[in-house]
Parts: C-alpha cells; structure tokens; sequence
C-alpha cells in the first residue's frame, strides 16, 4: 500500500511546474474571492464612492444646499451633467445614476406640494441605487421638515394659537426640523432596462457562457500538447504543413467551436429563460464571433505556453477562474471593490460581458459596441502574437 | 532531421539532387514518414485516419478514399476499417501507422523501428509488405534495433552509435571490413589426441562432440593446412561449417560492448 502511495506521490511532486500550478490555483482564488469581497486589504480597502450626476435646473439656495448635503457625504462623488447627457450616460452603462432637480424646488420644498425631483438609474445597479434613494430622500426630507417647521408652523399657530408662548413655539419647530417631513417623494424612473430582459438572465448567460467558453477552448489547446505528447504532432510536422498552418488550424477549430457553443447557450437562453435575441442580432453575431475569436486565441496560447498536459489543465484552470472572476463572469462588477473593477479591463470576459449588457440591458445600437469590438480584437492580436511565438520556441522543440 | 523537421547543425541533406532545406515543402511530398510512435488519432477509425494523413497531401476526396480502402487491403485491415483505431491491437495499430505514410504514394520512405513491441505474425507481414514496396523500387530508409530485420531486409547497412555513422554498406562488405576472423567447425569421424594437433593455429577441440574449432583471419589458407594435417594422421572429416559473423557481432565489433542510454 505505501509503495504505490509513494509512487504516486512521486509522480505528483515529479511535475515541479505543474505541482505549483496545483497549489497556486487555491491560492489564487482565495485572493481573488478575498479582493472580490472586499475581504482583503485592510483599512485601505475601502468601498468605492458612488457616483451621482446631478442636473439643478432650479439653481436656487435649496437645491444648491441639497447638493451641498449630498456632497459631504464620504460614499458619494457628485458629478454635474447637462439632463440628457446624464441619461445616456446612464443608458450606457457607464453611471449609475442621475439626480434631477426641476425648477420650483426650492418654492415647493415648504408648501408639502409634490417636488420637482426625480432620481433616473440604472435598475441592474439596485443595490447602489436604493441607498442613494434613501440618502437622497433623507436628505431632501429634512429639508422639508425645517423649511415646513419655519413657514408652516408659525403660520398655523399665529392663526390658532395666538397666545402660545414663543418658548414653546420653538420647541415645537425644532422637533419638526429634526423629524423632517413626515412623507417625501421624488420621483424615481429607470432609464435602463424598462423593456429589455431581465438584468440577473443577461448576467447569467453572458457571465457563465464565456466563462465556460474559455474552459472549452483552453481544453481544446491542450490538445496540441496531448497530440505532441502522443508523437502525432511530429507526424504533422512530417507533412507539408507549416507550424503556422498547424496552429492557425487549432485556432479554426477552437474558433468554430466556441461559435457553436455560444450559439447553443444564446438559443437556451432565448427558448428557456425568453432572453430577446432580436433587440440587436447584428451586435449579437458581432459580439459572439468577436468573443469566440478571443477565446480560441488565449486557447491556443495557453498550449504554447505549457510543457505537459497536467500543466496545461492547472494553468487553464487558474487563468479562466481568475478573468472570470475578474471580469464579473462568476461575481457582478458593481459589487466589487473599486480596483477590482479597475482592473477588470484586462480581463476578455469583461469586454464581452459588458458588450452583451450594452445590446440585451442598455438597448444600444451597433455604433456602441465598436469599442467591445476593438478590445476584443486587439485582445486576439496580442494572445495570437504571443502564440505563434512561443508555438515556434517552446512546442516545435523535439529531442 | 531527414523528415524535414529539424535543420541540420552541420552538412546537407540532398534527396536526388535537391537540397531538403532549399526545397522542403515540395520534397516532403516524396517522402512517407513512419514514426516510432503509434501517430494515429485514437478516435478515428483507421479509414478516417489514412483520409486525414493522406489528405496532407492529396485534395482529391475521391481518389483519398479510393487508395486508403486500396492500403487497408494491403495491410490486412479492410474488414476492421472502420473501428475506432483505439479498439486496435499493437499489431494492427503498426500496420495502419505505415499505411498512413503510405496514402501519398512516395518515393522515399523513412520508417523509425516499425516493428517494435507486436506478435510475430504482424512483423511478418511488415516484413512481406517492406518486400512488397522494395520490388516496387521504392527507397525504404528504415532504422531498427533487430539485426536480423536490417541483416534480412536492407542492400545497405549503416551502423549508427552516439549519432556518428561508424560503418556503411552492404552486408558483405560490412563483414569483409568488420567481422573479425572467421570461424570453421570441423567435426570429425574418430577421436584423436589433441597432442597431435597443430600448434601453429588457433584450434579448439571439443572431444565429446568430435568437433575442431578454427578460428583464423585467413580462413582458406589455415582450412587448407588443417585438412593436410589430418589427411596424415588419417583422421576422416564428417563435415566442415564456416560461422560467419552476423549484423550483431559487427555492430558490437564497431559499437563496443559498454551499455548504452
């Protein structure tokens, strides 16, 4: 029994690079889960401010005040935008949320009239969104209460109350002031989403599709190493084919492949969850070819990179779990920390998660899709250079 | 390096009068590579995997197929040919390896020991499809361990050891230049004292057996002189047996008897 225990454990310590690929792998996604969670980092790691675009059309000492308010607080950066600006903006997924304060704010604010406010977002960021409405709502509340407490009061108690004490007439005000209104309300509207799918299918499907996608295609990789290792990838060599066409062959393959697949996944999620692939179908086969020809590209790299099957499954393992989790396939963005959503960038999946979002959630049209498209393409540039060159140094080496 | 995949650090290679690194692609065409390695893919039927290697070469559908059914009839296969080449067994697996090579129809063939690790029966019919190609004039570069095969098969013999060629050519030549001295048995009708026997001459006598054991670097001369010597002591012959080396006994007369890696 210890004598095959022995030959196992030797043959598993034999691979050094593929024994530290073994153990990074744990290790690398408890730190990416830790970051992801805002687990890790200490003091340093704190949440990343919100950013609210305001539009104050009333430009009066009210609204200015309520802006004022807003601004102090440490989670919120303020940000002024011209109204139809700050909707698309939003619409584009590139903020949340924006704050409208019509004319007439300031004259209303004491009268308990209905405001001149209104709160437009993005209902994919519901989270953020409510604590700004609460924020907002509290704040605009007190202001109210303070401005009623003043005009109101004195009015109501000169008219019943003639004799009343001025003592007790502030009194009265300053717990009004404190209290706030007793109702307030703005107006809340999502600019996002209203008549698109739902926000949690798009997330599923684009999150999960890709991320499976990358382990398909970095299994099909590894399949040069296994077809070196086998002595078939010599006999290729044999042949009139050039490395190049050997790997661009890879490449196609994978390349199909990862259509195919995306396909299947858009078609399930279109049969069994109603997810409307006719909001954009152009962006779509532009988005699912882009998105496959990256994948196939790190596929094929990640087998020019490794000498052994065994490394190749580790490797593949860390890189596809750590640029999901990065890129928001397995965690949604918004939840992150912001360096992690910093750094999503270097990340495939978050390209292609956010172009899907940009045709199923924000409705966009083609034009809005070009930069996806653009990092995606450059992304295949870069992971098919560093294929070809490392195809040529490391796999075509024989003894 | 032959095959094309490796450049040499030294010399050329010329295959007719054409320079293989001047002009590989094109030449890789008259070339048929049998690896070591079984190099088929295990999830394709045997038909499928000479289309596929054969297709390398030629892009005619049609006549792919028409000479892969051709080559698996050759080989023995026609009626496995379209099982999956993992249900193969190591034999059969051989012979689909070299017909694989094969689908192209090339000139020159480079097999690396094909016939290593199967059952008798399959390394002879290696063997008669090895014959076969040869009357049909095709260059057969073909490197083994078993002396017998190179001693059997080749017109010409080159003897590799840590990469250096240290002997080429025919059999005959490889043994006239490296065999050593030849070995006659001499068995005789009676028994004699092996006092009488000449002193002048490597001489063995096995006196159970009856039989004289000569071993000279000028077999005719010492064989003619041993006769005479017996003939005088009336001793009568019942047979004499030239030994001459084998393949084996040159390789290790040129590759020393130290082991190798």
């Amino acid at each position: 029994m210890w004598k095959l225990a022995s030959k196992d454990l030797y043959l598993f310590f034999y691979d050094k690079k593929a024994l530290a690929l073994t153990l990074l792998l744990p290790i690398g996604l408890i730190t990416l889960f830790a970051f992801a969670f805002g687990g890790a980092g200490g003091e340093k790691n704190e949440p990343s401010p919100i950013t609210l675009q305001f539009t104050d059309e009333d430009q009066s000492p009210a609204s200015k005040a309520l802006l004022a308010s807003l601004d102090s607080i440490p989670g919120i950066r303020l940000e002024e935008v011209a109204d139809q600006v700050g909707t698309n903006q939003i619409k584009k997924g590139s903020r949340i949320a924006q704050l409208y304060i019509g004319n007439g704010f300031d004259k209303e604010l004491g009268t308990g009239g209905a405001l001149p406010v209104a709160l437009r977002y993005d209902q994919s960021r519901e989270m953020e969104v409510s604590i700004l409405r609460s924020l907002i709502i509290g704040r605009i509340g007190k202001m109210q209460g303070s401005r009623q407490a003043d005009t109101g009061v004195d009015r109501i108690i000169a008219q019943s109350f003639p004799n009343m004490p001025a003592a007790m007439v502030d009194t009265i005000k300053r717990q009004m002031q404190a209290t706030g209104a007793t109702e307030t309300h703005i107006s809340m509207s999502s600019v996002v989403g209203e008549e698109q799918s739902n926000w949690g299918l798009i997330q599923a499907v684009a999150g999960t599709a890709i991320m499976m996608l990358l382990f398909s295609v970095s299994a099909i990789g590894a399949s040069i190493i296994e077809e070196k290792e086998q002595g078939v990838l010599k006999r290729l060599l044999q042949s009139p084919l050039s490395p190049t066409s050997i790997l661009s062959g890879k490449l196609l393959s994978a390349g199909i492949i990862a259509v195919f697949q995306l396909v299947i996944m858009f078609l399930f999620a279109w049969l069994a969850f109603g997810l409307d692939l006719t909001i954009n179908p152009i962006g779509t086969v532009l988005m699912i070819l882009f998105t496959a020809v990256t994948c196939a590209s790190f596929g094929v790299l990640l087998a020019s990179i490794v000498s052994s099957k065994r490394q190749a499954d580790s490797l593949g393992t860390i890189l596809v779990l750590s640029m999901s989790g990065i890129g928001g396939s397995m965690i949604p963005l918004y939840i992150m920390p912001a360096f992690m959503q910093d750094i999503a960038v270097v990340s495939v999946n978050y390209w292609s998660i956010q172009g899907f979002y940009d045709i199923y959630w924000r409705g966009l049209g083609l034009t809005a899709l070009w930069d996806n498209l653009l990092v995606l393409l450059g992304f295949s540039v870069v992971l098919l250079t560093l294929a070809f060159y490392f195809f040529r140094k490391n796999i075509l080496k024989f003894d | 390096m032959i095959s094309g995949i490796m450049p040499p650090d030294d010399g050329s290679i010329y295959i007719g009068s054409d320079n293989l690194y001047n002009n590989t692609s094109s030449l890789k065409h008259q070339m048929g590579v049998v690896p070591q390695e079984i190099a088929l893919y295990d999830n394709l039927s045997a038909l499928q995997n000479l289309i596929f290697w054969g297709g390398l070469y030629v892009h005619d559908a049609q006549r792919l197929k028409a000479r892969a059914e051709a080559l698996l009839e050759w080989v023995g296969l026609s009626d496995r040919k379209k099982d999956l080449v993992q249900h193969y067994s190591g034999g059969m697996k051989r012979r689909v390896n070299i017909a694989a090579a094969l689908m192209h129809d090339p000139q020159l063939i480079l097999m690396d020991e094909p016939t290593v690790g199967i059952d008798p029966q399959s390394r002879n019919k290696i063997y008669e499809m090895l014959t076969e190609l040869h009357r049909q004039g095709k260059t057969i570069i073909y490197t083994t361990h078993y002396m017998n095969e190179a001693e059997q098969m080749c017109d010409r013999i080159g003897i590799m050891d840590h990469g250096k060629l240290l002997a080429i050519g025919s059999l005959d030549s490889l043994r006239n230049a490296h065999a050593g001295d030849t070995s006659i048995a001499i068995r005789l009708q009676q028994s004699i004292l092996p006092d009488n026997l000449p002193k002048n001459m490597s001489l063995h006598y096995d006196t159970d057996l009856l039989e004289l054991t000569l071993t000279s670097e000028n077999p005719h001369k010492d064989l003619g002189d041993i006769i005479h010597h017996l003939h005088l002591l009336e001793v009568a012959i019942d047979s004499i047996q030239f030994h001459r080396a084998d393949l084996e006994t040159i390789f290790l007369n040129l590759t020393g008897r130290t082991l190798r890696d």
